[in-house]
C-alpha cells in the first residue's frame, strides 16, 4: 500500500518537477536602459516596469514623477515589460520603446502620457532620433521609421514596418540620409532614409547586437562572433577587423580616432580605427564581463563590469587607476552616462551610482519619494 | 556543488550538442530538437528497455501476488511472501521506477537546456554565453532560428497557434499511456490507473500551455518514440499488433509434491508454467544462471 501511495505521489510529482524545470530556464526580460539626463533631471528605470524622473543633488535625489502612474486614468492599465534603450528627450517630449512593443511619448515635466502605439513586436535596441523622426527595429525583423509628433510612418515607409527577415536587436543609427541596422544573422545594412532601399550590406561572422556611428565615415559593428569591424559608411567596406577574446556587446566610447570597448572575457580594448593591422593600442584586463558601454571623462576611461565593479582606466595606456566594487548592487548592463564630470550608472537592482574619475570614487545617489 | 555537476555534465554538453545539431540540420532549431530527442532516446534505450521488461514481468506476476494477498491477512507476512515471489522471478518491485528515476536528471537538464538555448530575452542571451563552449562554430550560431514550421519555438503553448502543440502533447501522452501495460490485476487499482491515464495527459497538456513550443516539440517527439517502444515490447491489442521484442518473463514457483508451494500458494497449471518459462531456466535470469554455473 505504501509503495502504491509513493508511486502515485511520484507520478504526480514527476510532471510537476518537469514543469518546474521547464520554467526554471526562463530569464524574464528586465531591461538595461541607461538614464537620460537633462541638467539636474535624470529619467531612469528604477524597476523594469517603472520610469522615474529624478531631481539630482550631490548624493541624493528626489522623485518628480513615475510612469506608469496608476493614479492617472490613462496610465493605470499600462504594463511596461522591460526597456533596453535609453529614453530619448527630443523636441520637448520623452520617448520610450519597450520590449513589449509599445511606444510612448511622455511629457518630461509631469510624466503625462501624450501618445502611445503598440507595434506588436519586441524592441530590444531602443530608439534613434534625427530630424523629427525616429527609427526603431524589432527582434522579429521589422524596421520602422516614424514621425516623432504622431507616430505615423514616414512617407515611403510602411506602417507595419519594413521586413528585413532577420532579427534586429540593435538600436538603428539614423543620419540625415541614411539608416543603418545590423541583424542577429550578422548582416550590417545601410538603407536610404527616404525610400528604405538598401544601399549596401556587410556580412559579419556572428550576430551583431549593437552598432555605433563613430564619426561621419566610420561605423563600429561588433558582436557575438568575437570580431569588431570598422566599416566605411559610404560603401560598407571593411576598414579594420579586430579579434576580441569574447563576445563584444556594448557601445564604445570614442575619442581622437580611438574606440574603447569591453568584451565578455572582461577585457577592455583601445582600438585605433585608422590602424588597419587589427591590433589594439592597449588591453586592460578587468576580469568580469563588460556589457555596459564605457565613457571617457577627461583622460580617464570609466568602465563598469557586470559584477559590478567600476574601473578607472588611464586613457593613454590602459593603466588601472582604481577599481571600486559595488557590493550587492545587482548587475551593470546599462551604458554609462556622463553628467557634470562624473559617470552615472544604473544597476539591475535599480540603484543609481555616480563615479567620479578625479577622486577615483563611486557614490550611491539615494532617492525617495518627492513631488 | 550538485548544481555545478549538473551543469557541467548535463546542461553544458546538451546545450552545445543542440547548437551543433542546429548547424548540421540547416540552421533549423526545430529539427535540432527532434534529432536531439531521438539521440537522447537512443542513449537511454537500455534503461527504458529494462524498465519495460520489469513492468512486463511485474504484470505477469500479478496472479501470484493476488493469491498471496488472498491467502495472508498479516501485512508483514504478505510482504515477505511477495518479496520471495519477486526474488524467485528475478524482478524488483521498484525495478520499473529506478530506470525512470535515472532518466529524470537527463529530462530536467534537457528541459532547461532547450529553454536556455532559445533565449526569450536579451538577458537570457547574455546568460547563454556562460554555457557555450568557446568554439566559433558554436558561438557564431547564436542566437538560433526560433521559428519552425511557422511556430515560434520560444512562444508559450497558450499563445496563438501554439494550442496545436498543447493538443499534440495531450494526445501523444494519452496514446503513450494507452500503449503501456497495467501492472496490477486488482480492479480497484486498475480503475485508479485508468483514471490516472486520463488525468496525466490532461495535466501535461495543461503544463504545455505554459511551456515554450520548443519544449512541447521535445515532449511530442519523445512521446511518439515512447509509443513505438511500448508497441515494440508490449504490442498493441486494439490493432492486433503482437510484441516484436521478446521479453524475459518470470516463471511460476517450483511445484511441490503436495501440489503447493512452500509458502502455501497453489502451483500454477502446467500450461501456464510453460507460457511463463524462459530460456534462462525457471524463474531465473541470465545473471542468476551465470552465478549457478561452476
Amino acid at each position: 500500500m505504501n509503495i502504491r501511495r509513493a508511486l502515485a505521489v511520484g507520478l504526480f510529482l514527476i510532471p510537476l518537477a518537469l514543469a518546474t524545470a521547464a520554467c526554471g530556464g526562463i530569464t524574464r526580460p528586465s531591461g538595461w536602459a541607461s538614464p537620460a539626463v537633462d541638467g539636474s533631471t535624470a529619467y531612469l528605470f528604477e524597476k523594469k516596469d517603472r520610469l522615474t524622473s529624478l531631481n539630482l543633488q550631490d548624493s541624493t535625489a528626489t522623485s518628480n514623477w513615475a510612469f506608469p502612474d496608476d493614479q492617472k486614468e490613462d496610465q493605470k492599465d499600462i504594463k511596461l515589460e522591460a526597456v533596453y534603450g535609453q529614453p530619448l528627450l527630443e523636441s520637448g517630449s520623452l520617448y520610450i520603446g519597450s520590449y513589449g512593443g509599445e511606444l510612448f511619448q511622455l511629457d518630461p515635466k509631469n510624466g503625462d502620457l501624450k501618445l502611445t502605439r503598440d507595434i506588436g513586436g519586441h524592441i530590444a535596441g531602443g530608439l534613434a532620433f534625427e530630424g523629427g523622426q525616429f527609427a526603431f527595429a524589432t527582434t522579429e525583423g521589422k524596421l520602422y521609421l516614424v514621425n516623432g509628433g504622431d507616430f505615423t510612418p514616414v512617407t515611403g515607409w510602411d506602417s507595419g514596418g519594413k521586413s528585413v527577415g532577420e532579427g534586429i536587436w540593435t538600436r538603428p543609427v539614423l543620419t540625415k540620409d541614411r539608416l543603418y541596422i545590423a541583424t542577429m544573422k550578422g548582416n550590417v545594412i545601410a538603407l536610404d532614409r527616404a525610400s528604405g532601399q538598401e544601399i549596401w550590406r556587410f556580412k559579419a561572422s556572428g550576430a551583431i547586437p549593437s552598432i555605433t556611428l563613430l564619426d561621419d565615415g566610420h561605423l563600429f559593428a561588433a558582436g557575438l562572433g568575437k570580431k569588431v569591424y570598422i566599416l566605411d559608411t559610404a560603401n560598407g567596406n571593411k576598414l579594420t577587423e579586430f579579434a576580441a577574446d569574447d563576445w563584444v556587446w556594448n557601445t564604445p566610447a570614442f575619442k581622437d580616432g580611438t574606440a574603447y570597448f569591453g568584451d565578455f572575457s572582461g577585457n577592455v580594448y583601445a582600438l585605433d580605427i585608422t590602424n588597419t593591422s587589427g591590433t589594439a593600442k592597449w588591453v586592460y584586463k578587468g576580469g568580469a564581463k563588460v556589457k555596459a558601454g564605457p565613457v571617457i571623462i577627461d583622460d580617464v576611461l570609466v568602465v563598469a563590469d557586470r559584477t559590478p565593479v567600476v574601473h578607472f582606466v588611464k586613457l593613454a595606456d590602459g593603466a588601472a587607476l582604481n577599481t571600486v566594487p559595488l557590493e550587492g548592487a545587482g548587475a551593470a548592463n546599462a551604458d554609462l552616462v556622463v553628467r557634470n564630470g562624473t559617470a552615472l550608472l544604473v544597476t539591475t537592482s535599480g540603484r543609481l551610482f555616480s563615479a567620479d574619475p578625479k577622486a577615483g570614487r563611486v557614490t550611491e545617489i539615494t532617492f525617495g519619494g518627492g513631488g | 556543488m550538485i548544481g555545478e555537476i549538473f551543469r557541467l555534465l548535463l546542461m553544458e554538453p546538451m546545450i552545445n550538442i543542440l547548437i551543433v545539431l542546429n548547424n548540421i540540420l540547416f540552421g533549423s532549431f526545430g529539427l535540432a530538437i527532434i534529432a536531439f530527442t531521438i539521440l537522447v532516446k537512443l542513449a537511454t534505450f537500455p534503461l527504458t528497455l529494462r524498465q519495460l521488461h520489469q513492468t512486463r514481468a511485474m504484470q505477469q506476476l500479478q496472479p501470484r501476488v493476488q493469491e498471496i494477498n488472498k491467502k495472508h491477512s498479516d501485512p508483514r507476512r504478505r510482504q515477505e511472501e511477495m518479496m520471495k515471489v519477486y526474488k524467485e522471478a528475478g524482478v524488483h518491485p521498484l525495478g520499473c521506477a529506478v530506470p525512470m528515476l535515472l532518466q529524470l536528471p537527463i529530462l530536467f537538464a534537457l528541459f532547461i537546456s532547450i529553454r536556455r538555448t532559445l533565449p526569450e530575452s536579451p538577458e537570457a542571451l547574455v546568460k547563454l554565453h556562460d554555457y557555450l563552449y568557446p568554439w566559433s562554430w558554436i558561438q557564431n550560431a547564436v542566437p538560433m532560428q526560433d521559428h519552425f514550421l511557422g511556430f515560434d519555438l520560444r512562444a508559450n503553448g497558450g499563445e496563438g497557434l501554439g494550442i496545436i502543440f498543447v493538443v499534440l502533447v495531450g494526445l501523444t501522452s494519452w496514446l503513450q499511456t494507452k500503449t503501456s501495460v497495467t501492472v496490477t490485476t486488482d480492479e480497484r487499482v486498475k480503475q485508479q490507473q485508468k483514471m490516472m491515464g486520463l488525468m496525466m495527459p490532461v495535466m501535461f497538456a495543461w503544463f504545455a500551455l505554459t511551456f515554450p513550443i520548443g519544449v512541447a516539440l521535445y515532449w511530442v517527439v519523445s512521446s511518439i518514440i515512447a509509443i513505438g517502444q511500448n508497441i515494440l515490447i508490449y504490442g498493441f491489442e486494439p490493432l492486433g499488433i503482437n510484441p516484436i521484442v521478446n521479453v524475459r518473463t518470470p516463471a511460476p514457483p517450483p511445484p511441490t509434491p503436495a501440489g503447493a508451494s512452500r509458502s502455501g500458494t497453489p502451483a500454477q497449471p502446467a500450461q501456464s508454467a510453460r507460457e511463463l518459462r524462459t530460456a534462462n531456466g525457471p524463474g531465473r535470469s541470465k545473471r542468476q544462471n551465470r552465478r549457478r554455473r561452476p
